[in-house]
């Protein structure tokens, strides 16, 4: 009794395995298991004429007959579906040679990369920042400064002068005394980025115009030691921890003992800036005892760095904006 | 200082080997005087700081290396024997606190020629391009002035009126013809050396021509005389006149010298230009040099440097610096000699100590805790790094621009009306400060175009200058921001100008900024701008407030402005891509107008419920305005809508002239239910006739 599905069976199993595409089985699926039309459904309604003694053991055959049809579809799909999948995704190949696509992106200026890095750098050592004016008086930029009236001192900072009492300031270091001047009483622990001026003809690596970082701190017991302590630390923060902080003697008014401040950085050494002890006079002048409180300061340059850190031959290709040039950033 | 090496040698030994020559140098380097270059001689190259008149010598050169190196001892050469007392010149001195000290050699008979071959070899490496051999002589001052460090000055004394030197400032009409010919009038009122009828030599600055060494000179008056720094120093300024005798007074010679290089120098002259010292050397002391005394404590040495320090190495560094210190209960009673002025407070102690008996490169790295709380930036970095994360991100060029201009850039009355001039500028086109960031912009754009980029958004936020009416400097921050071409123009695919830049990508870009800001309330309104289209140009308004100005560049512009490198005037606007668009905003105002208080920007709660969108694309007359319709729309369309949104404009085909379409989507959402199709179907018929009302028809 059960010949005809195991016939239906075997043709169907044959056919399933002749089928070539996910189409040919969605169509032997309805032509062998479709609820209407089925050839196995149609065996099912033979199960009506059957004896019921027999009734069982058809239904169990026809049962395990679909069961077996079915998963052999399934199987024969997956290799089928996948096969196709492959064809489609061989087709959908593209040249990824081709160039990126995205508008041009918006960038940072070199120049304000290089503030940012050195601002988190001294945020993190403590610092807070101040800003103030280009246009300044000498009062801050000279005077407050322990700068001896007429001295040759001045003649290293060549000025561009606004009027009998304002200059373009020449330097940071007036955050100095405008701290100061405040009246606030030590710990201090100051810091300011900026613009300055001096009357210098521009070269490769000179500018009228630059940028500075100025940091100073009055307290108790700070020494030169400490100093050199910190500008390791700021240095490293810039230049990789390898860098190794140098000073040298040299002379700056507003600070006794006054170093040099240099920076190995592979092999070389960079000079950047100058730096030591705040003047004694300096912290009488804003109400510290200096019996009491010591201080430091130093300033460096900005803008010798991001040229020796990018290989920048030219000092003035920060300033100029030529877009091929800030593009490279 | 130019040091030639075989003049050192006379003063102590330098080593010649490469390594051993190399470490001599590092050695003067790194204990401060720097040996910046090795010149032709050879010859040490070396950077005299302005506190250290000193080093401006062989002399001093050689008393620092034998500081640092204890194996080293100082040889002096040797003078020739003058007696202080009454020569056949006398010196009068009027203002000791500017002369202090004044000595006068006679030399007679000596025979005047060129200086030998030795001589102005060392003269030419010493001082290179300023040596003009002049004669045996004066080349000998100049020689001793190099060697000793204390300038000297030879007349002729057959030109010296009365036997008599008188040291004084000069009458307000007195004139004098100095050395290099020039004819110069003495109403500055500077120190003068003058004989019993007239100023013959400018005090430390240059000698007279009439009274100077010739061929026929066979008598010669000797001057070697300290002055004080801050009187060579005005008087050099006040005449514009500087020479090598200047540069050393102002840095402070030191008084015990005077004497020293006149029996130098006499004795050059007696070898070379033969003669005979006639009498006594008149060393008129009008003020002597009080030695100065520093007690310095060990104790606060170590505090300054930060390191223990060996009292009897710190003794043996300072003797060694001619600093004679003597231990005196845990402090060095310190007497400073004469040539080191720069010594006057224990920390300039401080100072010697480290640097020769520690040495920098011993110096140990200690960070000191913080004791000031945490660092706190200043608000106006806060600001700039915020308004540059938002421009940067929507793909504008930060740009970091120059301060100095040429004055032509003032292009508005307001901006000529406030302009700071620099009084001493280099050149015109750094003759002022910025009034405008456009100043720079529009070079830099133009430059950009020249180059071949047509396709750019440059922002700057900097500072810009004004002088207000009452003479006070303000630097307000401003936000300038050009866009040419396209910002889509490098993707490949998108055709060449499908979006162009134009004044609605401005105004998107202030709408972004000000909600990156959390500035509420910005709205446009048209108005006028000296870069601006007269009908393609609006103010920023937030509130009441003018915050700005953006708009499309007019054409054919004229602004000055001068080239960087030649100073040629030109047009900044001339290069400037047709379309191009501008924003111009007070940056100051931005900043105040911010919000900084982190939690007031307004949240509003999401709906769970979906949002039901519908488009109309009524057809407006030009004349009705997007915001009226955009107000009408916002009017009628109930409690529940919730956005309206320009998709598209149309115009062309289809639609009547004087009109356009623009296609408006309507999101309508509830947030406690689904709205139902019958509810936005009210919404939209109020809407549409909300916008018949604005002349609008629906097709």
């Amino acid at each position: 009794m059960t010949q005809p599905i195991a016939d239906v069976q075997r043709e169907a199993l044959a056919a399933i395995a002749a089928a070539s595409t996910t189409a040919n089985l969605t169509e032997l699926d309805t032509l062998y298991l479709g609820r209407k039309a089925g050839r196995l459904t149609g065996l099912m309604r033979n199960l009506g004429t059957l004896p019921p003694d027999e009734k069982p053991a058809f239904g169990a055959a026809l049962n395990a007959a679909k069961s077996v049809i079915e998963a052999a579809i399934a199987s024969r799909n997956a290799e089928l579906a996948a096969a196709e999948r492959d064809a489609r995704e061989q087709r959908e190949r593209i040249d990824l040679t081709l160039p990126g696509r995205t508008p041009e992106p918006g960038r940072l200026h070199p120049l304000t990369q290089t503030f940012e890095q050195v601002r988190s750098v001294m945020l993190a050592l403590g610092f807070s920042f101040t800003e103030s004016n280009h246009c300044e008086e000498y009062l801050f930029n000279f005077d407050w400064l322990n700068y001896p009236p007429e001295h040759p001192a001045l003649d290293e900072q060549m000025s561009f002068v606004l009027d009998d009492d304002h200059l373009m300031r020449t330097h940071t270091t007036p955050t100095q005394g405008r701290v100061l001047a405040t009246g606030q009483n030590p710990p201090l622990r100051y810091a300011q980025i900026g613009r300055c001026f001096r009357r210098d003809a521009v070269d490769d690596t000179h500018s009228h115009t630059f940028h500075h970082v100025d940091g100073f701190a009055v307290d108790k017991d700070l020494s030169l030691a400490d100093l050199k302590g910190v500008m390791a630390e700021i240095m490293r923060g810039i230049f990789g921890p390898e860098a190794i902080v140098r000073f040298r003697p040299d002379y700056f008014p507003f600070v006794e003992p006054g170093v040099e401040i240099a920076v190995k950085w592979g092999d070389r050494w960079l000079e950047v800036g100058g730096a030591g002890m705040i003047h004694p006079n300096i912290l009488r002048r804003a109400g510290i005892d200096p019996t009491e409180y010591s201080g430091w300061a130093f300033g460096f340059g900005l803008d010798r760095m991001p040229m020796v850190l990018h290989g920048v031959d030219r000092l003035p290709l920060f300033l100029e904006n030529d877009l091929r040039f800030l593009r490279q950033f | 200082m130019k040091v030639p090496i075989s003049w050192l040698q006379e003063f102590i030994p330098v080593p010649t080997d490469g390594d051993a020559f190399d470490t001599f140098c590092d050695a003067l380097t790194m204990a401060g005087l720097e040996v910046e270059e090795i010149l032709d001689g050879p010859t040490l190259y070396t950077k005299v700081t302005p506190n250290r008149g000193d080093w401006a010598s062989i002399l001093g050169t050689a008393r620092e290396a034998a500081a640092i190196n204890a194996d080293i001892t100082v040889k002096i050469p040797t003078g020739a024997a003058l007696t202080s007392g009454n020569g056949p010149v006398s010196v009068t001195i009027d203002d000791p606190d500017a002369c202090p000290r004044y000595a006068a050699t006679v030399i007679r008979g000596v025979r005047i020629a060129p200086a030998p071959e030795w001589m102005q070899l060392r003269l030419t490496h010493a001082l290179g391009d300023k040596y003009k051999p002049v004669n045996n002589v004066v080349d000998i001052t100049n020689y001793v002035m190099l060697e000793l460090g204390q300038p000297l000055h030879a007349f002729d004394l057959a030109t010296i009126q009365g036997g008599n030197i008188i040291v004084r400032r000069a009458a307000a009409d007195e004139k004098l013809t100095t050395l290099d010919g020039e004819e110069r009038i003495l109403s500055a009122q500077p120190l003068c050396i003058c004989d019993a009828s007239r100023p013959v030599a400018i005090a430390g600055i240059m000698g007279g021509l009439e009274t100077e060494i010739t061929a026929g000179t066979t008598d010669i008056l000797l001057e070697s005389a300290h002055f004080e720094p801050i009187t060579i120093r005005r008087g050099s300024k006040a005449l514009g006149l500087a020479s090598e005798a200047s540069y050393r007074f102002e840095r402070f010679v030191d008084p015990n010298l005077v004497l020293q290089a006149a029996a130098r120098a006499a004795a050059l002259i007696l070898e070379i230009a033969g003669g005979t010292i006639d009498g006594e050397t008149t060393d008129n002391i009008a003020k002597p040099h009080v030695p100065t005394r520093v007690l310095a404590r060990i104790d606060r040495i170590r505090r300054i440097l930060g390191v223990d320090i060996d009292r009897d190495e710190a003794v043996a560094a300072l003797k060694r610096l001619g600093i004679d210190a003597e231990r005196s209960a845990g402090a060095l009673d310190c007497l400073v000699p004469s040539f080191r002025p720069d010594i006057a407070i224990e920390e300039d102690i401080a100072e010697e100590v480290g640097r020769i008996a520690l040495g920098y490169d011993k110096l140990p790295e200690t960070v000191p805790p913080v004791t000031t709380g945490r660092g706190i930036n200043a608000p106006g970095a806060v600001f700039a790094s915020k308004v540059r994360t938002i421009l940067t991100g929507l793909g504008l060029q930060d740009i970091v621009g120059h301060s100095l201009t040429s004055t032509e850039t003032a292009w508005t009355q307001d901006e000529q009306d406030t302009l700071v001039a620099i009084r001493n500028p280099m050149a015109p086109q750094y003759s002022s400060l910025r009034t405008s960031l456009f100043a720079t912009l529009l070079p830099i754009a133009a430059r950009a175009v020249d180059s071949g980029i047509r396709d750019f958004g440059i922002f700057e936020l900097g500072s810009v200058y004004r002088r207000t009416s009452t003479g006070e400097y303000a630097e307000p921050r401003q936000l300038s921001i050009i866009l040419s071409g396209s910002l889509t123009a490098g993707m490949w695919g998108i055709k060449a100008g499908t979006l162009p830049v134009d004044v609605y990508l401005a105004k998107g870009i202030v709408e972004h900024l000000v909600l990156g800001l959390g500035i509420p309330n910005v709205t446009v309104t048209p108005s006028a701008h000296v870069l601006g289209h007269p009908y393609r140009t609006a103010e920023v308004h937030s509130g009441n407030r003018v915050i700005g100005y953006l708009g499309e560049i007019r054409s054919g512009l004229e602004l000055p402005a001068r080239d960087s490198d030649t100073g040629q005037l030109y047009n900044a606007a001339e290069n400037i891509p047709a379309r191009s668009v501008f924003i111009d905003l007070c940056a100051d105002s931005l900043m105040e107008l911010q919000n900084t208080g982190g939690g007031t920007a307004g949240y509003k709660a999401l709906s769970r419920f979906p949002a039901m969108t519908r488009d109309i694309a009524p057809i407006v007359p030009l004349v009705t305005d997007f915001a009226q319709l955009d107000a009408a729309i916002r009017a009628a369309g109930g409690e529940y809508l919730r956005s309206v949104e320009l998709t598209d404009l149309y115009a062309g085909q289809g639609i009547p002239d004087g009109h356009h379409a623009p296609t408006v989507r309507i999101v309508f959402q509830a947030d406690d239910r689904t709205l139902t199709s019958a509810e936005v179907d009210v919404a939209m018929a109020a809407i549409r006739s909300a916008c018949e009302g604005c002349g609008a028809q629906f097709r």
